[in-house]
């Protein structure tokens, strides 16, 4: 096993989770604030993509100029999502699973219905490749998507530890009753979170398209990848969904160099499994009693 | 008056929790909410706060009607709730409990000379500053809960059960807070089941039964009342 490949592995993970983590936390906070499992998570993730390729295509713009109108168009998407479809159903899980189906066809539909359904190609932003020779090289353009992507996470992490709002969303997070009454607006918190994730999701869609395209088709798998990383990392840890999300890049990552290109998401899968079968309260979760009970 | 509460009726489920309560609060009293456990005092405190919604009855805080507004308006105008059981936020440190607690203010300089005053009456909390709330005794955590309630600035203090699972020294020490609150010009509405302490410190008190006022007072009165001292007082 040579050194080089092993490097070459361990930034293509961190590069994995960066994009995973754009999803989770987005995922992570609206869960948490806002109670809101949202299965379209993932396709909002894709709709960033769209928006900066529609951007690029019909206006010609400058590919950052298009990224932030994505991120601002889709967070303000994020923004009416919660104060329609979601906000009539707080507090009942059901529904709020079936509206984030439903979601998921409506964007769908409406992409394909508008766009077509052929995968949208961006073009390449930066060209090039950096590293050390003989360890290893990545393209320029991933060692931005790394940078941007810890960027917007250590953004969104002293967003939660620092300020007024993010200290309420926490408070909301753990114990909604009693932070109604330090005066936080449940309402308002969830309208912050659906904002901050979504505009969090969009960033990685644009960032992603370069590379891979925009395609809503892989919507929901990015959804479930956002999912293991808040199951593995435990539910209501933001480091431990940071963490989780590293580990998982890191599983694709490494099976796909040294199995094959199919082998990543089973990795992802065999880590929930082991991690859930030793935790099943996750990496950083807290502990809770599981198994049907008087058993 | 500072809060008037009429013909308050709640609901739990199906069963009627209160039934038809009537009392109020002037400006600078304390006044205390006496009953056993299941006579519907912490129903009445978080009806208070818009945590739950009457069935029917009225609520005014200084003349405005609060009983159909969202909680975050009612902690605005000015009524602080330290609930029942403490509730502190267990993964965030001291102070961003207080911080959290002055939530709906943005006057930085007078929330950090609040908490600086905060600091010097409770002087544990400015010890623990960086802690986690939950790494605090419950006494210490009784204090974090009133000290973040009163970072909004309240005018009227609403207290559930700040005795409840505390040592007796650690309650008189409650007890002296909650005068010492009342003295900086804060009116209270404690609610209790440890009857004594809150009869002692009460201008006032109300004696609930099975979701009905039956007896009230002034807090020294019910404290020598001969039926208070044989439902609550044993003899």
């Amino acid at each position: 096993m040579d050194v080089g490949t092993f490097i070459q592995s361990l930034w293509g993970g961190v590069l994995e989770a960066g994009l995973i983590a754009m999803v989770a936390v987005g995922l992570y906070l609206v869960l948490g604030v806002a109670r809101v499992l949202n299965f379209a998570h993932g396709h909002i993730l894709v709709l960033g993509g769209f928006c900066t390729w529609g951007f690029r295509e019909t206006y010609n713009l400058n590919f950052w100029l298009a990224a932030l109108l994505g991120l601002l168009i889709v967070g303000m998407g994020g923004i009416v999502m919660e104060r329609f479809p979601f906000r009539r159903f707080y507090g009942n899980f059901v529904p709020i699973i079936c509206v984030g189906v439903a979601l998921i066809y409506l964007f769908e539909g409406g992409v394909v219905q508008f766009f077509g359904p052929e995968t949208k190609t961006v073009g390449t932003v930066i060209s090039g490749t950096s590293g050390i020779k003989g360890w290893f090289i990545m393209r320029n353009w991933d060692w931005l998507v790394i940078g941007a992507g810890l960027g917007c996470l250590v953004g969104s992490g002293l967003f939660l530890a620092k300020t007024r709002i993010g200290r309420a969303m926490r408070a909301t997070a753990v114990d909604p009753d009693t932070a109604n009454l330090q005066g936080i607006g449940a309402l308002g918190m969830a309208r912050y979170a659906m904002f901050i994730g979504c505009a969090l999701a969009a960033v990685g869609g644009g960032l992603m398209a370069p590379k891979y395209g925009a395609s809503i088709g892989v919507g929901l798998a990015w959804m479930i990848k956002g999912m293991l990383a808040i199951i593995i990392g435990g539910l209501g840890s933001f480091y431990g969904c940071l963490c989780a999300c590293l580990l998982l890049g890191m599983a694709v990552s490494f099976s796909i160099t040294y199995i094959n290109a199919q082998a990543g998401y089973i990795a992802m899968f065999v880590l929930l499994v082991v991690v859930i079968l030793v935790r099943p309260w996750g990496l950083f979760g807290k502990k809770i009693t599981v198994g049907m009970p008087g058993e | 008056m500072l809060l008037e509460v009429k013909d308050l009726r709640i609901h739990y489920g199906g069963a009627e929790a209160v039934q038809g309560a009537s009392f109020e609060v002037a400006e600078g009293e304390i006044v205390a909410l006496i009953g056993a456990n299941g006579a519907g005092k912490t129903s009445i405190l978080r009806t208070i706060s818009g945590l739950k919604r009457l069935t029917s009855g009225e609520i005014r805080f200084m003349g405005e009607r609060i009983d159909r507004k969202p909680t975050a308006h009612i902690v605005r105008v000015g009524i602080g709730h330290c609930p029942e059981g403490r509730h502190v936020f267990m993964m965030m440190s001291v102070k961003e409990n207080l911080q959290v607690g002055a939530h709906i203010r943005k006057d930085k300089a007078e929330i950090a000379r609040d908490m600086e005053a905060i600091y010097q009456s409770f002087p544990i909390l400015k010890t623990r500053a960086k802690q986690d709330a939950n790494t605090l005794s419950g006494g210490e955590q009784q204090m974090l809960a009133i000290a973040r309630a009163l970072m909004s600035r309240p005018k009227l203090l609403l207290l559930d059960e700040p005795s409840l699972g505390l040592s007796p020294i650690v309650v008189q020490e409650v007890a002296r807070i909650i005068s010492d609150i009342h003295r900086s010009g804060v009116s209270v509405l404690l609610v209790e089941q440890n009857s004594v302490m809150a009869l002692n410190l009460a201008d006032r008190g109300y004696v609930l039964e099975t979701g009905r006022v039956t007896l009230e007072g002034a807090g020294k009165e019910l404290l020598h009342n001969e039926a208070v001292r044989r439902a609550f007082l044993g003899g």
